[in-house]
């Protein structure tokens, strides 16, 4: 086939508009931005006045997401990793069964979210490492979550771990 | 025992044999609306001042937000910024009645500069104020009927730790004017030994004209309710009995006739979800009929009468049911 002025046009709108289709929805930013301190203060920047930490920006530099996505019985794929990452590898059972495993992570923050996969419904706690508090880990509770048929995971909840620096 | 806990229980004890009167003890639907959002994968929704508002973006950290009418028609669209952040994390967030969304949690620039909020957008979403709150670390939020904000949180130094350098008499429960002016702090923290109550995962919040209901429990279903008056009287209740163990709480709201209710997923994964309101008089939360089914539910909120619900299996994520309390 030979490629023509008036092919690469068509081919280039044809890309543009999948482009706009697949675009998140615009942000519509507030045009008035006002930031005051805890005292009621009109701040310049939300960081006027705060120190520099270079533990911190080590921290939010290693800040990960895990979302484990609902498992299927037999197979423990994501969440199994992401226990493994979270320093509870071995918390599930093959037959999708939870046991509570010991504190892990520091610097835990847990979000709820619905869960999404195949036959699965219902409300799951998904977070991040290095975005909480600093002695805040999350332990694996002795429940299933989004119904035990197929099982989307085990309830993670937050607990306290005194071994974070 | 603070005073007004000892009263609160001596008021409990001579009111039970009336607690029945006006109870609601069940609940008929009111409708539903599917909005336009895919929630799989999403932060679930909040209801309030008639409308659900839905946060889109990273999970942790959402960056848009939009609400839809019991229409299903959108109201509200507006994005959360703050200038110079890499990092901001947003744990709660909430729409009052007059549409103002407020919202809580922590931001960070590149270099470790970090400090939590609170924050609120206007109705119109053209407005943002952002209320630096250190070292206060609010994890949870509501919005009262007159605008003013209720959060749950506790101080934390700049490392993101108690171990040093905060007040531990400090309260947890705090209530903000829309300027950030504190209003009150109650609850020291002194009191709470498990600080997982005060995450947002074991923390229910919800405020109602003169008053804020703060749930909190752990893991073994060990907590309380408390409620916090305007005028700073604090009442607390057991929490809901159930049977079961390992009972995970999915929502608390008021409706403007001041009852709460509470949601309450049974963990055995095979029975029906429940719900309940308390009987303030009688000290205790009384099981209440509502006419849907689901082995687990959220209730978003609250808003007039009516109360906001998703439950499932079987029914959308996208889509909201709307109960009000049946006045038979």
């Amino acid at each position: 086939m030979r490629i023509t002025a008036p092919t690469i046009g068509v081919f280039g709108l044809a890309v543009g508009a999948l482009a706009l289709w697949h675009a998140p929805p615009s942000r519509a930013l507030p045009r008035h931005i006002r930031i005051v301190s805890a005292s009621g203060r009109p701040l310049g920047s939300f960081f006027d006045g705060l120190k520099t930490s270079q533990k911190q920006r080590a921290r939010l530099k290693a800040m990960k997401e895990w979302r484990p996505a609902c498992i299927p019985e037999q197979k423990v794929g994501y969440f199994g990793r992401a226990a493994t990452f979270l320093g509870l590898g071995g918390t599930v059972h093959a037959q999708g069964y939870c046991y509570s495993g010991s504190c892990g992570g520091c610097y835990v923050q847990l979000v709820m979210s619905y869960c999404s996969g195949p036959s699965c419904s219902g409300p799951i706690w998904y977070g991040s490492t290095n975005g909480g508090e600093a002695d805040q880990g999350t332990a694996v509770f002795g429940s299933l979550v989004c119904g035990p048929n197929p099982p989307c995971g085990c309830l993670q909840g937050y607990c306290t771990n005194d071994d974070c620096p | 025992m603070p005073r007004t806990q000892s009263l609160s229980y001596l008021a409990m004890a001579i009111a039970v044999p009336t607690a029945m009167l006006g109870q609601p003890s069940g609940l008929v639907a009111s409708g539903a609306v599917t909005v336009p959002f895919a929630f799989e994968g999403k932060r679930p929704p909040v209801w309030g001042g008639n409308a659900v508002l839905v946060a889109d973006g990273p999970l942790v950290s959402p960056g848009n937000f939009m609400g839809f009418n019991h229409d299903g028609r959108q109201v509200f669209q507006a994005g959360f910024f703050i200038p110079g952040a890499s990092n901001t994390a947003v744990d709660g967030f909430a729409r009052g009645a007059d549409g103002t969304v407020a919202l809580c949690g922590r931001s960070y620039a590149s270099d470790g500069r970090g400090a939590p909020f609170i924050a609120w957008i206007s109705a119109d979403g053209n407005s943002q104020q952002v209320i630096r709150t250190e070292p206060y670390s609010p994890r949870v939020i509501a919005v009262a009927p007159d605008g003013t904000l209720w959060t749950v949180g506790k101080e934390l130094n700049s490392d993101g730790s108690e171990k040093s350098g905060v007040n531990l008499d400090a309260g947890v429960v705090r209530h903000f004017d829309r300027t950030g002016k504190s209003l009150g702090t109650f609850i020291p923290r002194s009191s709470i030994q498990d600080s997982t109550h005060l995450t947002n995962q074991q923390s229910l919040l919800a405020a109602a004209a003169d008053r804020a209901g703060w749930l909190h429990f752990d893991r073994s279903n060990r907590g309380a309710y408390v409620e916090i008056s305007s005028d700073g009287n604090i009442a607390t209740y057991p929490m809901p009995q159930t049977q079961a163990k390992g009972m995970r709480f999915g929502g608390i709201a008021f409706t403007d006739s001041g009852d709460v209710f509470a949601e309450v997923d049974n963990p055995d994964g095979n029975s029906n979800f429940s719900l309940f309101a308390l009987n303030r008089s009688a000290g205790q939360w009384l099981p209440v009929r509502i006419p849907a089914s689901g082995r687990w539910a959220l209730l978003l909120g609250g808003s007039g009468n009516e109360l906001a619900f998703t439950y499932g299996p079987g029914s959308s994520y996208s889509t909201i049911h709307f109960f009000v309390p049946d006045s038979k």
